[in-house]
């Protein structure tokens, strides 16, 4: 919009004439002035007039809007807008880019190859690309086991997995889902083959499927396959101890009654029987090979060892860290070398009559 | 298209010669619209004179605006006191 300021002799009359031509807004007079507002369209046009009927001194300043429709109205503008709606809408048929995506170490000049054979180029006709049979193609090459093609935008988007070395034998049978044996989180995950069961962040029992035995293609179908993965998760190795507060312990007296029996081919010759009169004791037998070269003697012995009771207090506050350390070295045990020790911790549990310390390890480890 | 005037000719089956006609209409003593004029013969904040076919319309009242006008209307917007047609 513009606003023109004029001092024409008889404003009525310029008034009216412009108004037979153009839309005249907010027309006002004052004194000797008349201002009133037109169309950016009618500018020039009511310049050119003004100028026609010889109004001189004529001000025409444009008035700053708020609203963008109204810059739509400069017909270059509007030119570039329909421009360029016109140039997006007819590309949009077009591709302007192939992109070739995912693993392809061996195949990629074999792709490239079947792209050639149909003519599929930059600047093709979206509808001249039959993506199914261009997916079979590429699916009959070897080493490839999953096409998919989609436009994305203006661009052909090929994506591509190889398969594994001899993945024909791996994926022929039946097959087993992979199972953890660990009670774990898992951290990560990289899916070789198969149909993943769980994922990064899951919390998980020894017992769980990680990956199901079989994959499912672009068209939904379902096929057996050798499940691999490289799963890393953080295991979790407890281990704990049982101290009691008293133990009752045994002090041998060094007191020993020897009772023995001499036998030829089984049959007793001679017997030594001492009575036993410990009120505590514990035995041993053994057999002595007393065999010469023509007699063959054995002696069977059987020892009484005394021994007395004495209840033995434990402080288990004083030795808090050895026991710790012991329940560690323990859970350590599990631990292989080049597994990562992420956190530790242990809890120490007290019941009547007996302490219980438990150790946990948490460790990073590539469980599948 | 729809058109107030043609309606109300047609409901109250009134004869309009439309070669010679006008139309005004006063809203709420704040807006008149005027079809069919043929010129402005007068400006003014208090008064304004719109020559119509056959005859003029007189408009009073106090901050009168020529607020639109084009080759057959007129809008005038302010406070309406007073319209007269000679």
């Amino acid at each position: 919009m513009f606003k023109f300021t004029i001092s024409p002799r008889n404003t009525e009359k310029i008034l009216d004439k412009l108004s037979k031509k153009f839309e005249i807004f907010d027309a006002e007079k004052s004194e000797e002035k008349v201002t009133f507002i037109c169309h950016n369209k009618d500018r020039k046009k009511i310049k050119k007039s003004l100028k026609f009927w010889g109004i001189q001194n004529v001000e025409c300043n444009p008035i700053k809007t708020s609203s963008i429709l109204n810059q739509f109205t400069s017909i270059g503008i509007l030119c570039g807008i329909v421009f360029c709606a016109v140039v997006w809408f007819v590309s949009s048929f077009f591709i302007t880019d192939v992109i070739i995506m995912g693993d392809i170490d061996f195949t990629e000049r074999e792709v490239y190859n079947v792209l050639k054979e149909n003519n599929i180029h930059k600047f093709i006709l979206k509808s001249k690309i039959d993506k199914k049979n261009l997916e079979n193609q590429i699916q009959n090459i070897p080493y490839i086991s999953y096409v998919s093609i989609i436009f994305r935008g203006n661009a052909l988007l090929i994506n591509i997995r190889e398969q594994l070395t001899n993945v024909e034998i791996v994926n022929s049978g039946t097959f087993m889902p992979i199972v953890s044996i660990y009670d774990c989180t898992i951290t990560s995950i990289k899916l070789i083959q198969g149909t993943l069961a769980v994922k990064a962040g899951d919390t998980i029992e020894a017992g769980d499927v990680l990956v199901y035995p079989y994959s499912t293609d672009s068209q939904g179908n379902t096929c057996s396959v050798q499940p691999l993965a490289d799963i890393v998760a953080d295991v979790y190795i407890t281990s704990d101890l049982v101290v009691y507060d008293k133990q009752i312990e045994q002090i041998f007296t060094g007191n020993v009654i020897k009772n023995y029996e001499i036998t030829f081919l089984g049959l007793p010759l001679y017997k030594k029987e001492n009575e036993v009169d410990f009120l505590k004791y514990t035995t041993k037998e053994y057999t002595v090979d007393a065999t010469t070269t023509l007699l063959p003697i054995k002696i069977n012995y059987k020892n009484y060892y005394e021994y007395e009771e004495k209840i033995k207090y434990s402080n288990f506050n004083e030795n808090l860290d050895y026991y710790i350390d012991k329940t560690r070295q323990t859970a350590l045990l599990n631990v292989k070398d080049y597994d990562i020790i992420k956190g530790e911790s242990h809890v120490v549990r007290e019941y009547d009559g007996y302490h219980v310390v438990e150790y946990s390890l948490t460790i990073s480890k590539k469980i599948v | 298209m729809f058109n107030f005037f043609s309606e109300l000719v047609a409901d109250f089956g009134i004869e309009v010669d439309k070669a010679n006609s006008f139309n005004i209409v006063n809203m709420s003593n704040k807006l008149v619209y005027i079809e069919g004029q043929k010129g402005v013969i007068k400006i003014g904040t208090e008064s304004m004179s719109i020559r119509v076919k056959g005859g003029v319309i007189v408009i009073f009242g106090q901050n009168l605006k020529l607020k639109k006008i084009t080759g057959s209307t007129v809008c005038i917007v302010g406070k309406i006191e007073k319209l007269e047609s000679k």
